[in-house]
């Protein structure tokens, strides 16, 4: 008898063929999605005179959205009909700016991009991945744990620029980047080390008594985990984006499982602690607060980033300079970490705009696949974590080269260029496409 | 309940999150856009400058003065024709802006005055098209322009020459100058130049204008109802020099005669006699007569920015007497004495002066008269303008401008001397009749050590320049 997340006796909705837009309407999303990738890229290769050839990233999409479609339709034919549009229209988008932006990287991004699907769909429609996650969740762990370590002694930047940031772990060409394989591991170790705690965590008695649930080695155990693997990826790989989305996500997920908002108010305490200890102990943070203070000042020097970053943004205006016209080359990482701005300065505040509610339904679809799981506690709280890694990470950057808060160094998911990310992000949506299944038996 | 409790909590947070970064977006892409554009940083609008295709500038024989040249797709190199125009038609360079005719007539240059139709806005933002300027014609004229330059060669001063009928600005010369084909790479020693080569002298300089004032204070005389042949009740003698403040103030040649008429004064320059002229008219006649002739009132150039007030007079002093004779806080531009100059040789109508003749949007357009000449200001009568006139032809005969004289050529022209703080100042005020009623002037002003006959013989050349051109003009 599985434990249930709701405190009260609910009929399970899970079932609930209305809860979810139907198979009819995914083929008309990725219709439309597809018009857009086909019109942006008639426009680009218009603009610049390109070849035959430069349609191959286009045919690459139509081939991952093709078969994507029709391997959910065969293996998990009762599934929600908008995440797999949602992450087939941002990635389209993703892969025509980066043709605009870095064209010797599209048809590496649009190879990736078949592997992400292919990725998506084996975590979709196998129950051995959930499974894998659940009953390895150690081993994970350890494995990610030490990819992470490997990657702190052995790490490379693909740029072999002097200085930046050696996040990658790389063979004959190929880089890889551990800490996105550690965001998933990570996500389904909390997930089901919180399911299985949760009855102890939700007991009322303990909820009552502060003392037991601070010290309770039950919720310090994985905090104190979490903050490590953070600090870790803070000191050693400098990487501030990555480690605030881990702690981001965890703490929805401990919110979630222990619905006590002094959860939050901690967490949002130990962050403010650490970006003050940060702030004081290294240059890169310190750099990035005082620029997303003032960027004007430094416009060409520090703060050029974020300068340029809303240059692009007032560049676009309203509907954009359309693809290939602007000059969002002005934005460092453009293709990359900084796409969101490049693509306003194209795509205009429509744009822009365009792309937050993608992410938004995304949201709300993957919170929802979660409210589904109320009684399967490890697949709600890994619903929640993966639409937290998302959403976080996806604000993160958004709100970084809008000036909302520091810049930190993560990519958008689906849209920046990277092929670790696309992957994950890809595996990703293909389990939670999996919890959104209503063939309960079979599915899950 | 308390699981969908909390998962609506995280979805309300994660949706303002998201909603904040849309208001953000909205706020730098849309309501703010006009600041951040604004910014020094924004080297977009350097790209979106360096795309246009600004328009050509002509002389008014429609010879090219500045031209774009395609150098890559979408990036032109502006090229000034001839090392005589960068005083007046300026620079335009992508990162230290626009100056002179090139900033004055910007709008037109880079097409932004044309009017904003649909078809046009969609060509240019929503296709990209490449946008070109319109093409200016200028009233200049290259010969006379060289001419004027070469005068110049190696001095510190500047020159103007002007149809005095119409007004028509027909070379604006400014010495030392600037060479905008190396102006990014020079940018740093030239701004830290002493002698400020892009400050246009011709057109913004403020000089005590000495002894160029004489022909006016002339007319005053001639308005007052005197005579010329009267002698003048000198205080020290003929030739004795006028001490005003430091200033010692000489004739700039030597009377012939045992006494001093208002003839004799003008030709040879001698400030004693008009230091006796305006004594005699008083000071309410004398200011009014620098009034009268506009001495008073900086001249203006559409679409040029001359100075920061347009009236002389604030800086006149209440010694009106030093004012008078040149020496006093009484400033004015080539500018403005070519303007003087021109109510004398226009029989006593003052042109306004105008540099823009014409505009057309494209090599294939016709040229559309954007500034026809504006009316003339009578200020005295064709009896005493023509009376000076023939004075000042007498002075280029054998006064003070006598070294003007130019074979075949009848000009009248007037050498006055200046002393302004520790340099000092030659003019040369000149006139030349191409037909009745018609005359083309010149000014001249040296810094430094001039001898009045260099100053005159250079003038002389430049007027022999004007009406060659014109008559090249005429017959073309």
């Amino acid at each position: 008898m599985p434990t249930t997340l709701s405190s009260t006796t609910r009929p399970s909705r899970h079932l609930d063929l209305e809860l979810y837009p139907n198979i009819g309407q995914e083929r008309v999303l990725l219709g439309l999605a597809g018009a857009f990738v086909v019109v942006n890229f008639a426009a680009l290769n218009t603009v610049r005179g390109a070849s035959i050839l430069a349609w191959l990233p286009v045919l690459a999409w139509m081939a991952a959205a093709v078969v994507g479609h029709r391997a959910l339709n065969h293996w998990l034919p009762r599934r929600d009909g908008l995440i797999f549009p949602v992450c087939m229209f941002l990635s389209g988008w993703g892969l025509a700016a980066i043709d605009r932006l870095a064209p010797a990287f599209a048809d590496r991004q649009a190879l990736w991009l078949l592997v992400s699907v292919t990725g998506m769909i084996f975590s979709a429609c196998s129950p051995r991945p959930l499974h894998w996650l659940r009953r390895y969740r150690y081993s994970l762990l350890v494995g990610g744990i030490g990819l992470l370590l490997v990657s702190i002694f052995f790490g490379v930047n693909p740029s072999g620029q002097q200085g930046a940031p050696t996040l990658w772990l790389g063979v004959s060409g190929i880089y890889f980047q551990p800490s996105e394989v550690l965001k998933l591991v990570l996500v389904a170790f909390l997930a089901s080390y919180l399911a299985e705690q949760y009855p102890l965590l939700s007991a009322r008695d303990v909820q009552q008594t502060l003392g037991g649930w601070a010290f309770s080695p039950r919720v310090f155990g994985p905090v104190l985990l979490m903050w490590g693997v953070c600090v870790m990826v803070l000191v050693w790989q400098r990487d501030l984006g990555t480690a605030l989305v881990f702690f981001l996500a965890f703490l929805s997920l401990l919110y979630l499982a222990s619905g006590q908002v002094w959860v939050l108010l901690a967490g949002a305490g130990l962050m403010v602690i650490a970006g003050f200890l940060a702030y004081q102990l290294f240059a890169v943070v310190q750099l990035r607060v005082d620029i997303w203070y003032n960027p004007w000042i430094e416009g060409e020097g520090r703060g050029y980033h974020i300068v340029q970053s809303l240059l692009a943004f007032a560049n676009g205006s309203v509907f954009g300079q359309g693809i290939g016209q602007g000059a969002p080359g002005y934005v460092p990482v453009a293709h990359s970490d900084s796409v969101y701005a490049a693509l306003s300065e194209e795509w205009g505040f429509l744009g822009a705009a365009g792309v937050v509610c993608a992410l938004m339904v995304f949201t709300l679809r993957g919170l929802r696949a979660a409210l589904a799981h109320q009684e399967r506690p490890f697949y709600a709280l890994l619903a929640v974590g993966i639409t937290s890694l998302i959403a976080v990470q996806s604000l993160l950057i958004m709100g970084g080269v809008l000036k909302l808060i520091p810049l930190t160094g993560v990519t958008l998911p689906f849209v920046s260029y990277g092929g670790s990310s696309l992957l994950i992000s890809f595996v990703m949506a293909g389990l939670l496409l999996r919890l959104t299944s209503t063939e309960d038996s079979h599915a899950l | 309940m308390r699981f969908e409790r909390s998962v609506a909590h995280l979805l309300i947070g994660l949706m303002v999150a998201f909603g904040l970064v849309l208001t953000s977006a909205l706020y730098w892409g849309v309501i703010g856009s006009d600041e951040a554009l604004a910014s020094a940083f924004n080297y977009r609008q350097r790209d979106a400058l360096a795309a246009v295709q600004r328009g050509e500038i002509v002389d008014r024989t429609g010879r090219p003065l500045v031209d774009s040249l395609a150098v890559a797709a979408g990036d032109w190199l502006r090229v000034t024709r001839d090392p005589s125009l960068p005083s007046i038609t300026g620079y335009a360079s992508l990162t230290y802006g626009t100056g002179g005719a090139e900033a004055a007539y910007n709008l037109i240059l880079t097409g932004a005055d044309q009017p904003q139709t649909f078809a046009h806005i969609f060509e240019r933002d929503a296709l990209h098209l490449p946008q070109r300027g319109s093409d200016i014609r200028l009233t200049l004229d290259l010969s006379i322009q060289q001419a004027a330059a070469d005068a110049l060669s190696g001095r510190t001063g500047a020159v103007i020459v002007m149809d005095a009928m119409t007004g028509a600005l027909l070379a604006v010369a400014s010495s030392p100058s600037i060479n905008p084909a190396t102006l990014d790479t020079d940018w740093e020693s030239l701004i830290k130049r002493p002698d400020n080569p892009f400050f246009n002298r011709a057109l913004q300089g403020e000089y005590q204008p000495g002894g160029a004032l004489q022909p006016v204070l002339l007319a005053g005389w001639l308005i007052a109802g005197r005579t010329l042949d009267e002698a003048l009740a000198l205080s020290d003698g003929l030739v004795a020099p006028v001490v005003l403040d430091e200033v010692i103030l000489t004739c700039v040649q030597s009377p012939a005669a045992d006494a001093l008429t208002p003839t004799q004064a003008l030709l040879t320059g001698c400030p004693a006699g008009f230091e006796a002229m305006i004594s005699v008219l008083g000071e309410t006649a004398t200011r009014d007569l620098l009034a009268l002739f506009g001495a008073t009132q900086h001249t203006e150039l559409t679409g040029f920015s001359l100075r920061a007030s347009s009236n002389a007079s604030e800086s006149v002093s209440s010694d009106w007497i030093n004012d008078a004779l040149g020496q006093g806080r009484l400033q004015l531009s080539p500018l403005d004495m070519a303007v003087i100059t021109a109510a004398i040789a226009n029989d006593g109508n003052t042109p306004q002066p105008y540099l823009l003749e014409a505009s057309r949007t494209s090599a294939a357009a016709e040229w559309v008269l954007l500034s026809p000449p504006a009316q003339t200001l009578p200020i005295t009568t064709a009896q005493t303008a023509q009376t000076v006139q023939s004075l000042m032809r007498q002075a280029a005969e054998s006064g003070t401008a006598a070294g003007a004289a130019q074979t075949g050529l009848t000009l009248g022209g007037h050498v006055g001397q200046a002393v302004s703080g520790q340099k000092s100042l030659t003019w040369f005020t000149g006139f030349v009749q191409i037909e009745p009623g018609h005359s083309l002037v010149t000014v001249l002003l040296l810094e430094g050590e001039i001898t009045p006959s260099e100053a005159a013989q250079a003038g002389g050349v430049i007027l022999r320049a004007a009406v060659d051109a014109n008559t090249r003009l005429n017959d073309f």
